[in-house]
């Protein structure tokens, strides 16, 4: 699913390479400055919408949970409010989210640099790649989750099982994606390079690497999110801590308000991350912005 | 001195069935030092090839391609290439991509940027030193490329038919400018181009290749004095003549369609560039 994702991009960006507007001489590239006005009020109108459709959600919510059901079923969104406040004063919140959060992150660290290392590694060996693509293919298939029992037996149920069952779900997105954007690397700008004699270090410096930066932090997007995943489900499963850990022994207290404020946590922890990377990519990759306004 | 000759040369290239296809057969030129000279032919005829020989991005199957008297083993100094796309870094701004010829010989900073900067004057882009190529029309794009490649300053200019994806108008007034610069240098080109008009207008020399495996069929020298109008030399009665007897060598060898056809086909694994 994530080489046909990145298929698409490549495609995407191809098709707008060609952006020459045949005007040889037009004034300087404003980046949509007139606009801005009318953007922005339509931005405000659609972000009001957004807000009306959540609050009607969370209003039709509270109303059943005491109408057509009980709280007991399905909780209610101010039980809710009120259990994610105390358990934040009581400083539980910061301690489950602290060791999702770093199950987390360490398992995209590691997945990320086995990832990228492996990518580009395959990159620059196509045969090797031939030979290990059936064995890479089958790996990927296999449902991760599935696995998080065994590897509770084999690293006990402390931070190891979650970091490699995060790490197992992160390694393929990004490594597809880094294989991909080394193949992917336009022949005729080394070429270019080559004729003015750099050196290979010089074309991975120039070449090489910003254009499979993009490819590795998409792959890195996509894996954040399988890493909470991982750490999350590894919580589930077995441990004495995080808040999947937090979500479990909530449901086998018949706590559903436990249940969804842990959801909302990670709902929240989740958005909250990848928006972070979100900007890190604008920042870095400022130049890719142009190439699709086109 | 120069001086670039092509003794006997043959390049085969794999084809995709796992044999080869012969892209130049034999060929042999001599291109002075400071001469402009220009290469065209029937698309497929390998006048791309040269190019790509002499910069030694390409090694012969046979024969020998040297460059001031010595054997060209890998990429050798001194040889720019201005490639069909434009070739620039989707990364970096104008400037940057003009600075990167500077900055891969060592030049230390402000003073690469400095004549990035000049060069980027020169080209006629000033005030879009800090664009994105995206964000560039196509024939700035080529004056970034060009800018590039002068601020490497190679003795040798080998351009693969650098404005061939411009419009008319365009294509004429970037022609006219490669000429303006070139006359205040004293530099050696090479120029591929499938445009008869644009190879006169420009050259001293303008050398007519056959169709497939390439071979030079034919040599023109250009004598309309210098420096040239690349626009208004077009209507005197010498440029007609020489139009003519180039677009009479050129069209024997453009095959009847079905036989272009069949080349094309053959030529899918990418022979020809």
């Amino acid at each position: 699913m994530t080489s046909a994702r990145g298929a698409a991009e490549a495609l995407r960006r191809a098709g707008s390479l060609p952006a020459a507007a045949t005007a040889d001489h037009a004034a300087p590239p404003s980046v949509g400055v007139p606009a801005r006005t009318g953007a922005w009020r339509r931005q405000l109108v659609l972000n009001g919408w957004r807000l009306l459709l959540t609050a009607v959600l969370l209003l039709a919510w509270e109303v059943a949970a005491t109408t057509v059901t009980t709280p007991f079923w399905i909780s209610q969104p101010s039980r809710v409010f009120d259990r994610l406040v105390s358990l934040a004063t009581s400083g539980l919140l910061l301690w489950h989210v602290w060791a999702t959060l770093q199950a987390a992150l360490l398992g995209l660290a590691l997945g990320g640099v086995v990832g990228v290392a492996l990518g580009l590694l395959l990159g620059a060996y196509p045969r090797v790649a031939a030979v290990v693509d059936p064995l890479l293919m089958g790996l990927n298939s296999l449902p991760r989750v599935a696995l998080a029992p065994l590897f509770i037996i084999w690293f006990g149920i402390g931070l190891p099982s979650k970091v490699i069952l995060a790490f197992s779900l992160v390694v393929f997105p990004v490594l597809i994606n880094a294989y991909q954007g080394v193949r992917g690397v336009d022949q005729t700008l080394v070429d270019m390079l080559r004729t003015m004699q750099a050196s290979p270090w010089q074309i991975a410096r120039r070449v090489t690497i910003p254009s499979t930066l993009p490819w590795i932090f998409a792959g890195l997007r996509i894996g954040l999110g399988m890493a909470l995943i991982g750490a999350v489900v590894g919580e589930l499963v077995g441990s004495n801590r995080g808040v999947g850990y937090y979500v479990e022994s909530a449901a086998a207290n018949f706590d559903t308000t436990g249940v969804f404020a842990g959801l909302v946590i990670l709902m929240v922890l989740t958005i909250a991350l990848s928006e972070l990377m979100k900007l890190v990519e604008a920042r870095l990759f400022r130049w890719r912005s142009f190439e699709t306004r086109g | 001195m120069s001086q670039i000759v092509l003794s006997n040369v043959t390049l085969d290239y794999p084809s995709p069935d796992g044999g080869s296809v012969r892209a130049l057969d034999r060929v042999s030129l001599v291109v002075q030092s400071g001469q402009f000279v220009s290469l065209v032919g029937p698309s497929g005829c390998g006048k791309s090839t040269i190019l790509k020989l002499v910069s030694g991005l390409l090694p012969p199957t046979s024969g020998s391609v040297m460059l001031d008297g010595r054997p060209v083993h890998g990429v050798p100094a001194g040889v720019g290439f201005m490639f069909q796309s434009d070739a620039l870094l989707p990364w970096a701004t104008a400037l940057e991509n003009v600075a990167v010829a500077l900055e891969l010989r060592g030049v230390a900073r402000p003073a690469r940027e400095q004549r990035a900067h000049e060069l980027i004057s020169l080209v006629g882009l000033d005030g879009f030193e800090h664009a994105y190529p995206a964000t560039l029309s196509g024939g700035m794009r080529k004056r970034v490329a060009l800018a590039r490649v002068l601020a490497y300053d190679p003795a040798v200019y080998l351009m693969d038919e650098p404005f061939g994806a411009l419009d008319a108008q365009t294509k004429v007034q970037m022609g006219g400018e490669l000429l303006r610069i070139w006359d205040g240098l004293d530099r050696t080109i090479v120029f591929v181009t499938h445009d008869i008009e644009e190879a006169i207008g420009l050259s001293d020399r303008v050398l007519v290749m056959t169709r497939r495996p390439g071979r030079i069929k034919a040599e023109y020298r250009i004598d309309l004095p210098r420096p040239r109008d690349f626009y208004e030399v077009r209507f005197t009665p010498e440029f007609r003549e020489l139009h003519q007897a180039i677009w009479r060598d050129l069209a024997a060898e453009v095959a009847p369609i079905s036989d272009a056809v069949h080349a094309d086909a053959v030529s899918v694994g990418g022979a020809a560039r």
